[in-house]
């Protein structure tokens, strides 16, 4: 019986790789491709050319940077402002929290293009259109929920009884929060941070309607150089843009479990 | 007090980040150059060829979520079936789609899907017809780019549940000499519902919302879902007020296509428990 089930958990697994490996695969062997042939499996020759070609022709660096900017920005001010919110409602009672439940539950449901011919619109007015500042405040719209939503839960798992151990010893409010509270929320609200901070880098959607000639980020740079047809060299940037998330979300799953990961995303969509 | 103090920047910023451009949006949908209550454009969104890309958004996220749901339900099972070592790798290939951004994740299934593109090469080379993967631009790549795209999301929340399962059920079963199946069936099928159904709303509400995938991976002009139609309306033709009227429309008729779907699968889900 275990010997059955064993054999057909293995074959399961093949098969999960072979469907979400196969276009992972797919797309980078396209970035190295020195030529693929309609019908052929494999690319003829592998080169490391459009890496270079991107650089080159494409502005991919200063797409990059950019992004990164931008993405450390955002993750920066969503922790300032999102982790003394996300500490409120784990522990205080907060005046008016459905209302607070209702608004981000109401972004999760509102499609992205929604909110951003709306934002369009308004940074038209503000003069926001196509400066940082504008791309950064787009971007908080998606990224405030996640730091809010990890940073609760980061304040939610740690022990009341700790922080009153510390009072107890004679600690006031600020130094049980300073040196007992902060340092053991700490790992949830890195985590959070860094999620805002990916969300940032990935985003698209808003990005290239507010924004693309003076500030135009590597996911923006990625989907021009595709619409032209450089098919390799957008396999090449594509590769680029992914490449910091993969380091990212490593280190985020070092604190967060993998299942709170999916629940997260279903925040951030 | 303390409270109210440590909210309300966050509020403040995010009221005025989404709740200002949606007041815009709501502004925009039912007012005019004639400065006058105008519901005529919620008329056009519901006949003709948008109500056509509307069913077509609706059937095209439902698709996905059905895939997803399904397959994401065997990955579950997967990562609680598989030994230690096998089940880090069975939970890497799950992270891949969560870590590849919409527009490359959309890009990777086009060109896998290129007409006598990999795939089609081979399925031909192991006896396939490749016209099978010759779908890049059309309904089933945007329906396979959805799908690969919110896979983790449906898996790991059909894994959550899966995980916080009352196993003592299972051991009673097979103590009185319940077979796998019918241990599967009877008890780890019912509870495992709510959590399908909740991963299949999250992935269909997403499907339906989504530009970026659309974009790239999904050619057709009509019928087309409804995001790429709202593009099209503002930024194309500069048809503000029509773009906006569409995104109240799609977000409405995601909502209650959401309620309906919870509605029609709960009793059923109910009944088998």
């Amino acid at each position: 019986m275990l010997r059955r089930i064993g054999i057909a958990a293995f074959a399961g697994l093949g098969a999960l790789a072979v469907v979400v490996a196969t276009p992972a695969l797919v797309l980078l062997l396209y970035s190295v491709s020195g030529g693929w042939q309609s019908g052929a499996v494999f690319p003829a020759e592998l080169t490391l050319e459009w890496y270079a070609y991107i650089v080159r022709y494409e502005n991919a660096l200063p797409a990059l940077t950019l992004s990164l900017r931008i993405a450390a920005v955002t993750a920066f001010v969503a922790l300032l402002v999102g982790a003394p919110a996300g500490y409120a409602l784990a522990r205080l009672p907060v005046p008016g929290r459905q209302v607070i439940e209702l608004m981000f539950l109401a972004k999760t449901a509102t499609p992205v293009i929604v909110v951003g011919v709306g934002t369009a619109v308004v940074f038209l007015r503000a003069g926001l259109t196509d400066t940082f500042a504008g791309i950064v405040a787009a971007h908080l719209v998606g990224a405030l929920p996640l730091m809010i939503w990890s940073a609760a839960s980061a304040f939610r798992a740690i022990d009341p009884a700790l922080e009153e151990a510390a009072h107890d010893a004679g600690a006031g409010a600020f130094r049980t929060f300073l040196l007992v509270t902060l340092p053991l929320a700490r790992p949830g609200l890195t985590a959070g941070a860094l999620l805002a901070f990916i969300y940032s880098l990935d985003e698209f959607a808003i990005t290239f309607l507010i924004s693309g000639v003076e500030y135009t980020t590597l996911p923006l740079r990625l989907y021009s150089t595709l619409q032209q047809g450089y098919i390799e060299p957008a396999a090449a940037a594509s590769v680029l843009l992914v490449a910091p998330s993969v380091v990212l979300i490593a280190l985020v799953l070092r604190i967060v479990r993998l299942t709170d990961l999916g629940a997260a995303q279903g925040h951030a969509g | 007090m303390a409270a109210a103090a440590m909210t309300a920047p966050a509020i403040l910023l995010f009221a005025l980040l989404f709740l200002v451009p949606m007041a815009s949006t709501m502004r925009l949908a039912v007012g005019g150059d004639d400065a006058e209550f105008n519901v005529a454009r919620f008329a056009q969104a519901l006949s003709g060829p948008y109500l056509a890309d509307l069913w077509f958004t609706l059937v095209t996220a439902l698709a996905a979520a059905l895939v997803c749901v399904a397959v994401g339900t065997g990955v579950a099972m997967l990562l609680q079936a598989l030994p230690g070592w096998a089940r880090r790798i069975a939970e890497v290939l799950v992270l891949i789609p969560l870590v590849v951004p919409h527009i490359v994740a959309a890009y990777a299934i086009w060109l896998t899907l290129l007409p006598g593109g990999p795939l089609s090469a081979l399925l031909a080379a192991i006896g396939l017809p490749g016209a099978l993967a010759d779908v890049s631009g059309g309904p089933a790549a945007l329906v396979a780019a959805l799908a690969w795209k919110f896979l983790p999301v449906a898996a790991l929340t059909v894994a959550a549940a899966l995980e916080g399962l009352d196993r003592s059920q299972l051991e009673a079963a097979q103590d009185i000499g319940a077979g796998p199946w019918q241990r599967f069936l009877a008890i780890t099928a019912p509870q495992l519902v709510p959590a399908m159904i909740s991963g299949g709303a999250l992935v269909f509400i997403m499907g339906a919302a989504q530009f970026s995938i659309t974009l790239v991976v999904y050619v057709g002009k009509s019928p087309t879902t409804i995001p790429m139609g709202i593009y099209h309306e503002a930024f194309g033709m500069g048809q503000w007020n029509m773009a906006s009227a569409l995104g109240l429309t799609l977000t409405i008729a995601t909502l209650g296509g959401l309620a309906l779907t919870i509605r029609l699968v709960r009793p059923s889900g109910a009944h088998a428990a």
